[in-house]
């Protein structure tokens, strides 16, 4: 009787071990598996690192034209170096809600586009001529923001030539801003390439978190919330200005150079790639975290969370069209549609901080608990 | 003996059983106490925050200063020791259960049912004479040796563990568990990577059939326990459960202390011999004999037995549904039952309605506060009263212009997901929750589900 039962429950729990512990033989034996693995080698094979590789790039490109118009200071080398930088600022939005692994290491974020930037703080960098850019106190003096003050706070290419030909220190700082966003390119994409690879393609059991799953889809969600929906457009807006709800006009990124919201978009053309595992260049298909959340049948309303998460980036897209002077002047002029163009980055919210997460299984929590 | 309520409380039985409970008990209590600190939780949980959910009724329930968390987490590691080796027993057993209580009625955010469990089996083990052998109390002289016991005494623990089984099934009686198999579908299609039983089981019902053994194990594991010939396939089936549960899921202590204290059930033989080796004395089994009677403590009993039967079915004296408004969700054995995600904006608008301020309890809650509310509405309540208060008669300047709060109105957009169906409004956006009133009454401010 009793060798009976305990043989029983033997198996039962036999079995029941079976389902949770069974090896991977390469996920193909269930039509229905999706294959956490494959997504993770895709995002980094064919986005990340080819991303963060045409950012170098961009880098290095922007350096040379620094240095051919170092050599021969003139309106033309002056002009290229201005379209360079705009290359090499929007490929850091292409890559810029990546901020988990390396670029988490070094707050590549922060060390590469805060604003506004403290145009003080660089004037009496330049002045002093004695500054260290690693150093933390420099953060709103460098990165993509700085460039755009040191080129176009003048107004007109005249007068940044002269500015520039008028002290050899400002093109020196200009330089060495350069160099420190090389520095952090370089060393993300250096890990990337080297060690973090493997060990974000290998932390692939769960989606618990701490797993590149989880890891990953925190980071770019909550990128999302404060550095695109509230940093780019709610700041400027004004919602989260206190009780007057005022607009900031000079939280804008791009405010030298007059942006409109191309940077805004570029930012939301790749994050739209990324979550759905298009390939960097081109737009050749892979599996991405939509295609997670298609696999596990997430809906949002009456559609699939999937399709609700592309139209909603769509319509986004759409909506920055709306701003038709640059942003810093169009939030003063048009707080009307400046906040329904806020309200569509803000319906994004719900569909990626509750939906996608729930989808997807991942415990937004910050802290181990005992669970029940 | 037949099967009556004077045998089940007054039948005289052996000690041991209890015995071994208790040191069980205070193990476990030791080893999760300890933990508990080890993992930095007492700083996390109790001293960075700076608002805590309190429990209804308990609001004067407050976290201590400096190191008072500390000293709380010292004393009751050293009433779990105490516990353990039965020494000054009845001190030692409500030193535990006041801290332990006090530490769980902090803050809601925290709240897991077994940590409830663990606060009412140290309540019975207060009344329960578990230092009577076996002990240091006996040793030095402290107490009188017992070894027998009225039934009661077993039979109480019995039935507190055996509730948390029954209700937890009880909880499992409903549509998404039984017939979407929800949560569990959605959950294990995360576990794929570790592909479920080869080719021939499909995926849904894997998780139909994790969903329909889970709600009949705990339904009847708790009865087959009771009876010898069912009880070691019970006990087998609970130490499996607890094991892949464990595995399966980030549940921290629970599957121990729950394979450990229902160890209880065996029979009183098994101890009798366990502590004969260790006593290296002989004790003999008891002859079927009553105790004497004592009818106020039966009725206080029987109360008890009630209230722990009422507990968990009051959610039915509120409309709506339970896993939306969660009104009647707690103290109730309700377990990895629902998948719910949340998130919050909270707005304040000053009492003359000249200006409104988003306010992101980022700046004001931990994640896990956040977390947790944000699927909750008696704590989105809570939070928008604790910034009422906040903000209360206060004066803003903004570029000159004056902002004067008065009487603030808070209200809140909250959006939740139940069951991966998309989120939805959970909390009516044009209620003023500052002028609302937190009581245990029916919240119609809570949207309806669908």
């Amino acid at each position: 009787m009793k060798f009976k039962t305990i043989s029983f429950f033997l198996f039962i729990s036999f079995l029941l071990v079976q389902c949770i512990k069974e090896p991977d033989t390469n996920g193909t034996n269930l039509i229905d598996d999706f294959d956490r693995k494959e997504m993770l080698e895709n995002l980094s094979d064919n986005f990340i690192i080819p991303g963060y590789q045409n950012y170098l790039n961009e880098i290095n490109d922007l350096e040379n034209s620094v240095n051919v118009f170092e050599q021969s200071p003139n309106l033309t080398t002056l002009t290229q170096v201005g379209d360079q930088f705009y290359l090499a600022a929007s490929a850091w939005q292409k890559i810029s809600f990546l901020e988990f692994g390396p670029a988490e290491n070094i707050q590549l974020r922060s060390q590469t586009n805060v604003y506004p930037v403290d145009t003080a703080l660089i004037n009496s960098n330049i002045d002093s001529a004695n500054y260290s850019l690693a150093s933390i106190i420099n953060i709103p003096a460098k990165g993509w923001q700085s460039i755009d003050y040191l080129l176009f706070h003048n107004g007109n290419s005249n007068n940044s030539l002269n500015y520039f030909n008028s002290n050899t220190a400002r093109i020196q700082y200009l330089k060495d801003v350069i160099v420190d966003l090389k520095s952090n390119a370089e060393y993300v994409l250096t890990n990337w390439q080297n060690s973090y690879r493997l060990t974000f393609i290998d932390n692939n059991a769960t989606n618990a978190s701490g797993s590149a799953v989880s890891d990953m889809t925190n980071a770019i969600i909550s990128h999302y919330e404060a550095f695109i929906r509230k940093g780019k457009i709610g700041l400027p807006v004004g919602v989260f200005n206190g009780f007057s709800q005022a607009p900031m006009p000079f939280h804008v990124e791009g405010l030298y150079l007059g942006s409109k919201l191309e940077y805004a978009s570029t930012a939301m053309q790749y994050f739209k790639k990324f979550i759905n595992g298009l390939h960097f260049n081109g737009n050749e298909d892979g599996l991405g975290l939509l295609d997670y959340a298609n696999f596990v049948g997430a809906v949002a309303e009456s559609e699939n969370l999937s399709t609700a998460v592309n139209s909603q980036i769509d319509r986004i897209i759409l909506a920055n069209g709306l701003c038709t002077d640059t942003w810093s002047e169009f939030v003063q002029l048009s707080p009307a549609v400046s906040e329904e163009i806020y309200i569509t980055y803000q319906r994004l919210i719900p569909l990626l901080k509750i939906d996608l997460t729930s989808a997807l299984g991942i415990i937004i929590t910050f802290q181990d608990n005992d669970g029940d | 003996m037949t099967l009556s309520a004077q045998n089940i409380l007054w039948k005289k039985v052996n000690i041991e059983p209890l015995i071994w409970f208790r040191i069980v008990f205070g193990l476990l209590m030791l080893i999760s106490t300890i933990r508990f600190w080890y993992n930095g939780w007492i700083e996390s949980l109790f001293i960075t925050p700076k608002f805590f959910f309190t429990f209804y009724g308990f609001d004067w329930v407050k976290p201590l200063d400096g190191s008072g968390m500390y000293a709380v987490f010292i004393l009751m590691i050293l009433a779990a020791l105490f516990i353990t080796i039965g020494l000054f027993y009845r001190f030692s057993t409500i030193t535990f259960f006041v801290l332990f209580t006090y530490v769980e009625l902090i803050d809601k955010t925290n709240y897991l049912n077994h940590y409830y469990f663990v606060s009412l089996v140290a309540l019975l083990l207060c009344f329960l004479p578990a230092h009577r052998y076996f002990s240091l109390d006996v040793k030095f002289g402290l107490c009188r040796k017992q070894t027998y016991i009225p039934a009661w005494c077993l039979n109480i623990v019995k039935f507190q563990i055996g509730c948390v089984y029954f209700f937890a099934g009880v909880a499992k009686l409903n549509p998404h568990w039984l017939f979407e198999a929800q949560p569990l579908s959605n959950w294990l299609k995360h576990q794929t990577d570790l592909p479920m039983i080869g080719g021939f089981m499909k995926y849904d019902a894997t998780a139909f059939i994790y969903s329909w053994l889970g709600c009949i194990f705990d339904l009847s594991v708790a009865f087959f326990l009771l009876f010898r010939k069912t009880r070691l396939a019970a006990y087998l089936a609970i130490v499996i459960f607890h094991i892949i549960t464990g595995i399966m899921f980030p549940i921290g202590v629970f599957p121990l202390v729950m394979i450990a204290l229902t160890t209880v059930f065996f029979s009183p033989f098994w101890f009798v011999q366990l502590f004969d080796k260790l006593t290296r004395k002989e004790s003999k089994l008891l002859k079927e004999e009553a105790t004497t009677f004592n009818k106020s403590f039966a009725i206080l009993i029987w109360v008890y037995v009630v209230i722990q039967l009422l507990v968990p079915m009051r959610y039915l004296l509120y409309p709506g549904k339970l896993f939306w408004t969660e009104q009647g969700f707690r103290f109730s054995w309700r377990v990895m039952l629902i998948e719910k995600v949340g998130n919050t904006t909270f707005f304040i608008e000053p009492e003359n309605g000249k200006g409104r301020k988003i306010v992101e309890p980022s700046n004001y809650l931990t994640p896990q506060q956040i977390k947790q509310m944000s699927t909750q509405p008696d704590m989105i309540l809570q939070f928008a009263h604790y910034l009422r208060d906040q903000f209360e008669n206060q004066r803003f300047e903004e570029n000159g212009e004056i902002y004067e709060m008065g009487s603030p109105k808070v209200f809140v957009e909250a959006y939740a997901n139940l069951f991966n169906n998309g989120s939805k409004l959970l909390i009516d956006p044009e209620a003023y929750l500052s002028e609302l009133k937190y009581n245990l009454s029916h919240r119609s401010w809570i949207t309806e589900y669908e």
